[in-house]
């Protein structure tokens, strides 16, 4: 089943949406130039509700949670949010998920469209003593973005909001409601989430949209990219794995136990036969997801696994698929189109550019 | 287009400063991570390794020590990743 934003009766008309894994997101407002530049020079306003948001509670669930995510929540407190990789039996990135500690247990944020299937896996192994909520008809999920998106939550929220760290939590009471705030953003820029009931959630945006331009997931992903923040949807074949796919900062070897762990412990002790890299191209070249990567115009190292049109850099930017021993950045390459035709791409390194925010101060 | 040759030598060479700069990082900063685990394009501050402006210091005196490469207040995104200080170090030596 398709999941639909309990915002979504709140977009203007112009809206165009698609489907991201089981979520019928809206993936532009307007248009992707004006919403990408809004987000990377001011600010834009995000329906983050398409994000999975499930409650684990009950006597038993800081031990479920650990047996389910790859990295240690032992040591989370309500004011910080840890984020990590949920993988499969075979160490493969199965959810990047967002763990808040909240009163009587913890809130998983799953990965875009990624709710319903992170739900059913948490209710299948969830043993008596934990309880298994889904708030993704009770909570939405409201994200501002941009080098100056905390001047409307300091404004219209709470002045102190604009102090909070990155990872932080913080809840607050606005309009009688109970809102939790985190600077959980996505794109590089200053990026916050707030988690409030649905009604509220819908005058919060209205609110916010008196000054900052609503932007839908085209714009947001091309920011992801831009950030090498990861993309399980775009970026994981079949094949893949968290070396593979250069995730092993969002897993935790020293930690025990958690499902997944065993295989990812062989990944960590064999030489990777394929890795990472990003890469940019001519911004007029159309790139097929699957092209073949070739190094000195002979030798087949890889295949592309996503691109995007980068406004900033003015270029086509993505992430190639290559063999381990040929990955590296500052290379001059060819991708190979299935019809045969061949283009010019360079290897980079991450990220791709420096976001605006890193110079912005909060004041 | 250059060769494979030359292709091969310019690898081995930004693997071996990747390597050297993840050492550094793990060194300087008593990171508790096996720098082989440590990718090349892993974020170093806020995400990633979760560094501070205070590591962030301590990293441009062991640039300064180990590569003698300085960093200067507008050169923020050589903390990018591991790979993007490589690249700082490769284009001043």
């Amino acid at each position: 089943m398709v999941y639909i934003s309990p915002l979504a009766g709140a977009y203007p008309d112009s809206v165009t949406t698609e489907i991201v894994a089981s979520a019928e997101v809206p993936w532009v407002f307007s248009s992707v130039e004006e919403e990408y530049t809004a987000l990377r020079q001011r600010r834009a306003l995000f329906d983050f509700s398409h994000l999975g948001r499930i409650k684990i509670s009950g006597r038993g669930a800081l031990d479920f949670l650990q047996e389910q995510v790859a990295r240690d929540i032992t040591y989370l407190f309500p004011e910080k949010s840890l984020t990590s990789l949920m993988l499969d039996e075979e160490g493969r990135p199965f959810d990047v998920v967002v763990v808040y500690k909240v009163q009587g247990g913890y809130i998983l944020e799953t990965s875009v469209g990624h709710g319903a299937a992170t739900l059913e896996r948490l209710r299948a192994a969830a043993p008596d003593e934990v309880e298994v909520t889904d708030l993704s008809e009770e909570l939405a999920v409201v994200g501002i973005e941009g080098p100056f998106a905390w001047e409307v939550l300091g404004r219209l929220y709470e002045p102190q909001l604009t102090g909070l760290p990155y990872q932080g939590v913080a809840t607050i009471e606005w309009e009688g409601e109970e809102v939790r705030v985190s600077r959980t953003g996505f794109t590089g820029e200053y990026g916050y989430k707030l988690y409030l009931p649905v009604a509220a959630a819908s005058k919060a945006w209205h609110l916010m949209l008196e000054e900052t331009p609503p932007a839908g997931y085209a714009a947001l992903e091309t920011a992801m990219l831009e950030m090498r923040q990861p993309m399980l949807h775009r970026e994981v074949g079949p094949e893949d794995n968290v070396v593979r796919c250069g995730l092993n900062w969002m897993v935790e070897l020293d930690k025990e136990d958690y499902i997944g762990r065993e295989a990812l412990g062989e990944q960590a002790e064999s030489e990777p036969d394929y890795l990472t890299v990003g890469f940019t191209a001519p911004a007029d070249l159309d790139i097929a997801t699957g092209s073949t990567v070739i190094a000195g115009g002979e030798l087949e190292i890889g295949t592309v696994a996503h691109t995007v049109h980068s406004p900033t850099l003015h270029a086509r930017i993505g992430l190639a698929r290559t063999k381990a021993e040929w990955t590296t950045f500052g290379l001059e390459l060819e991708v190979q189109a299935p019809d045969g035709a061949r283009a010019p791409i360079r290897t980079v390194a991450a990220p791709f550019l420096i976001p605006f925010s890193w110079s912005v101060p909060i004041l | 287009m250059p060769t494979l040759e030359e292709l091969r030598e310019q690898v081995d060479r930004r693997k071996e400063m990747c390597a050297q700069v993840k050492q550094l990082v793990v060194d300087r900063l008593d990171v508790p991570v096996e720098p082989q685990w440590i990718t090349d394009d892993q974020p170093l501050f806020g995400r990633g390794l979760e560094l501070d402006s205070v590591d962030a210091l301590e990293l441009v005196v062991g640039l300064e020590y180990d590569f003698a490469v300085s960093v200067t207040d507008d050169q923020l995104d050589v903390f990018g990743s591991v790979a993007r200080l490589a690249e700082h170090i490769e284009a001043e030596l």
